[in-house]
């Protein structure tokens, strides 16, 4: 696939969503990036403010198929990923698998920090493996596979916070900020007139094919060795254990844990997506400092100093843009 | 017509290129004016009297070797790599690392639709791009910082020679301080040791002239003279200190009368015969001979026509001057401070000798000296002379009457202790 027709194609899918979105730009983009370069995201925001409804209308955009669950404590794993059922066909009975929602193309994985952590690291092997085993069998999910999970970050009671482990699976962590008066105006014309929008499809057909070669397209986009050294030194700097490596005095004094090389690896593939988007081949310092604060904002893990003083991961990581040298 | 710049990867080559001679010469312009200082020094007539022609070559030849490595290894340390160059190229023409891109990715490792694509990209921008224009030499303010360096060098070393004895010199009358610090360790000559440190105090004050400094020297060396006849064992410590002391005052003589005819020879109203009379009186007293009858009391009203001769507008201060010698004579304590503190009345004619009786006898008299105990007197001289102006008072009780006997029942109860060099005296 040629460049622009990647860009054309983005920017399509990018206008069907926001036919139904309003506002929520950034997230939009932030979210196809990450599905093109095969990651899951986990959007955190207020009830209401259109997640569910951004996912769906990604899903209808690019004509994937599209399961919900909303995650509740009393959810089991089986509810997920499907079970063993007894059926009879033939006059012999026999276990018969019955795939659960997971199995599905686009996942959206409701209020995710509702489910007990039994629940929730069953999603992590199809999130990873992009495969499930029930019984000691594999079953292959169907590709394009994207989960994409919503938290409420208001209530904490019977909610259990996701473990860093998880956390650390997400491609992305958007933060989902409640809408402007004049997007909220917007959103009242949109949704309490006589007609409904809704996104069309972007893709005719086979869409998992295009979905494909876009993917591919977008892990070949040249990057430059001094570039990828940066973001080895970004990564590498949120390492408080670094030592005498590591001169930021943010990193010692609020963070407990850096970002594993998955945040690298997230950087790389989401400045690499972005530039394809802004119609380059190549990455810039620019795709880099665009895509690092949701590609390492879930996989820093603050003290309690740093929650004392209400510090919060996205400072730090404009302290570390301001202070790793590029060069 | 636009520069032909060929690749990007050309242009990156191009730039680190020119960056590498931009530092070459930057590395020639700061080490070019210590040469030149070091070279031209070589050749000032005094530069090479202090060192042979082959010495100078051979520093010469360090130096320009030194250079040599010195800009071999800033070339080779901090010179602009491709990869640099492609960064500034970058910055120039806002090529969002298109340039750095290209100079630095592995072309096996790139889809090469995408590697032509962004070369044609980086290409679209170099038009933008003019090397000498963007990339002027600039001469650098280490260049400034090495040539004025430099001048300030050579300047110095063609200055060192006339202001040198400047800074050497000492302030006159430090070596008569020093002598009278001396003598007043040994008892018998406080009197004459408070006298000359006096006498070293008056001569560093501003507004003396020359003259009156003469003057001030030449009574002391009288002085000295007559109580260096005294002085009954001749090569004692005493006699020593008295010959130090006189050979600083004859120094100081010489100095004034060096000073005198220097500015005899560019000053206009100094009087031939004034200096040859001065001169003479001078010499006199510089071979230790004692001054004539006529000239030892020498009246202070005439002493200014004695001087060398000076303009009129002097007057006032010369006549300030031979009141202050007027004092020294009168046995005054000669400290600038407690000249201020003595009321500034006629003083006494002449002082009387112990029954001596004289028509109009102290009445013309409007103050008289007390002097204090030779300690005590020392230092209050002392701390005059240094210009703190306090009163000091001693601390020992000063009084004529004698003690009573230890065994009188009227003897005073406190002790006081007894100076050391009275100890021999009662036994």
């Amino acid at each position: 696939m040629e460049p622009e027709k990647y860009r054309e194609l983005f920017l399509q899918l990018e206008a069907e969503v926001r036919k139904v979105i309003v506002g929520h730009a950034d997230v939009i983009r932030k979210v196809l990036v990450a599905f093109f370069a095969g990651g899951h995201v986990l959007l955190e925001g207020v009830p209401g403010l259109g997640k569910t409804l951004l996912i769906k209308s990604l899903s209808r955009a690019l004509g994937l198929s599209f399961k919900r669950v909303q995650f509740t404590p009393d959810l089991m794993p089986s509810d997920i990923i499907g079970t063993q059922v007894l059926a009879e066909s033939d006059g012999r009975r026999e276990f018969q698998f019955k795939k659960g929602p997971i199995f599905a193309q686009v996942i959206l994985a409701d209020e995710i920090n509702r489910a007990t952590p039994k629940t929730q690291s069953a999603v992590l092997e199809a999130m990873e493996e992009k495969q499930v085993t029930v019984f000691g069998e594999s079953y292959p999910l169907d590709s394009p596979f994207m989960v994409l999970a919503t938290q409420n970050p208001i209530e904490l009671e019977g909610t259990y916070p996701l473990p860093e482990a998880q956390l650390d699976r997400f491609f992305f962590k958007l933060l989902v900020s409640p809408p402007s008066p004049r997007d909220l105006g917007e959103i009242l014309q949109r949704t309490t007139g006589a007609g409904l929008r809704e996104a069309s499809r972007v893709f005719a057909h086979d869409g998992a094919a295009a979905v494909a070669q876009m993917q591919q397209l977008l892990r070949q986009v040249i990057i430059a060795p001094p570039l990828e050294d940066y973001v080895v030194r970004l990564v590498h700097a949120t390492q408080p254990a670094a030592g005498k490596g590591n001169t930021i005095a943010a990193v010692h004094e609020y963070l407990r844990f850096g970002s594993s090389p998955r945040g690298a690896q997230a950087i790389i593939l989401g400045a690499k997506g972005n530039a394809l988007v802004e119609g380059r081949v190549h990455v810039s310092y620019e795709d880099i400092e665009t895509v690092i604060y949701p590609a390492l904002r879930h996989r820093l893990i603050l003290n309690f100093q740093a929650e004392a003083e209400n510090i919060n991961a996205d400072q730090i990581l404009a302290t570390l843009v301001k202070k790793v040298p590029r060069d | 017509m636009p520069e032909k710049l060929g690749s990007p990867e050309r242009i990156a080559g191009r730039l680190a290129g020119r960056l590498k001679r931009h530092l070459w010469w930057d590395t020639l312009l700061v080490l070019f004016p210590p040469l030149f200082a070091v070279t031209s020094l070589g050749f000032l007539p005094y530069g090479a009297a202090w060192r042979p022609g082959v010495a100078w070559i051979g520093v010469g030849a360090l130096l320009a070797a030194s250079a040599f490595l010195i800009g071999l290894w800033r070339a080779r340390g901090a010179a602009a790599s491709v990869r640099q160059a492609a960064r500034l190229i970058d910055r120039k023409v806002a090529g969002q690392e298109r340039f750095v891109t290209l100079a630095t990715m592995d072309p096996s490792a790139c889809p090469p639709f995408l590697t032509a694509r962004l070369r044609d990209e980086a290409a679209g921008l170099a038009p933008r791009l003019k090397l000498e224009r963007d990339f002027p030499y600039r001469i650098k303010p280490s260049f400034f910082q090495s040539l004025i360096l430099s001048l300030s060098m050579i300047l110095l070393f063609l200055l060192l020679p006339q202001i040198a004895p400047v800074l050497t010199s000492e302030r006159p009358g430090g070596e008569l301080m020093r002598s009278a610090e001396q003598l007043a360790r040994i008892p018998g000559f406080s009197e004459l040791a408070r006298k000359l440190e006096a006498l070293a105090a008056r001569l560093q004050e501003p507004a003396l002239t020359d003259a009156a400094r003469r003057a001030l020297v030449r009574e002391m060396l009288a002085q000295l003279a007559r109580q260096r006849a005294a002085e009954q064992q001749p090569g004692g410590a005493g006699g020593e200190l008295l010959d130090q002391a006189g050979d600083a005052l004859r120094r100081l003589a010489q100095g004034l009368e060096r000073g005198e005819e220097r500015g005899g020879e560019s000053g206009q109203g100094e009087g031939k015969e004034g200096r040859g009379e001065a001169g003479g009186l001078a010499n006199r007293e510089l071979a230790g001979k004692e001054p004539g009858p006529g000239e030892k009391q020498q009246p202070e009203k005439k002493r200014p026509e004695t001087g060398p001769g000076k303009g009129e507008g002097e007057g006032k201060d010369k006549s300030r001057e031979m009141k202050g010698a007027g004092k020294e004579q009168g046995g005054g304590t000669g400290g600038r401070n407690l000249g201020e503190e003595i009321p500034t009345g006629k003083s006494a004619e002449r002082f009387l000798k112990p029954g001596e009786q004289v028509e109009k006898g102290m009445k013309g008299a409007r103050f008289v000296t007390v002097q204090l105990p030779e300690q005590e007197a020392a230092r209050e001289g002392g701390d005059s002379a240094r210009g703190q102006g306090r009163q000091i008072r001693p601390k020992t009780a000063v009084s004529n009457v004698p003690l009573r006997r230890p065994d009188n029942p009227e003897a005073a109860a406190e002790k006081q202790p007894l100076p050391l060099e009275y100890r021999g005296l009662i036994r």
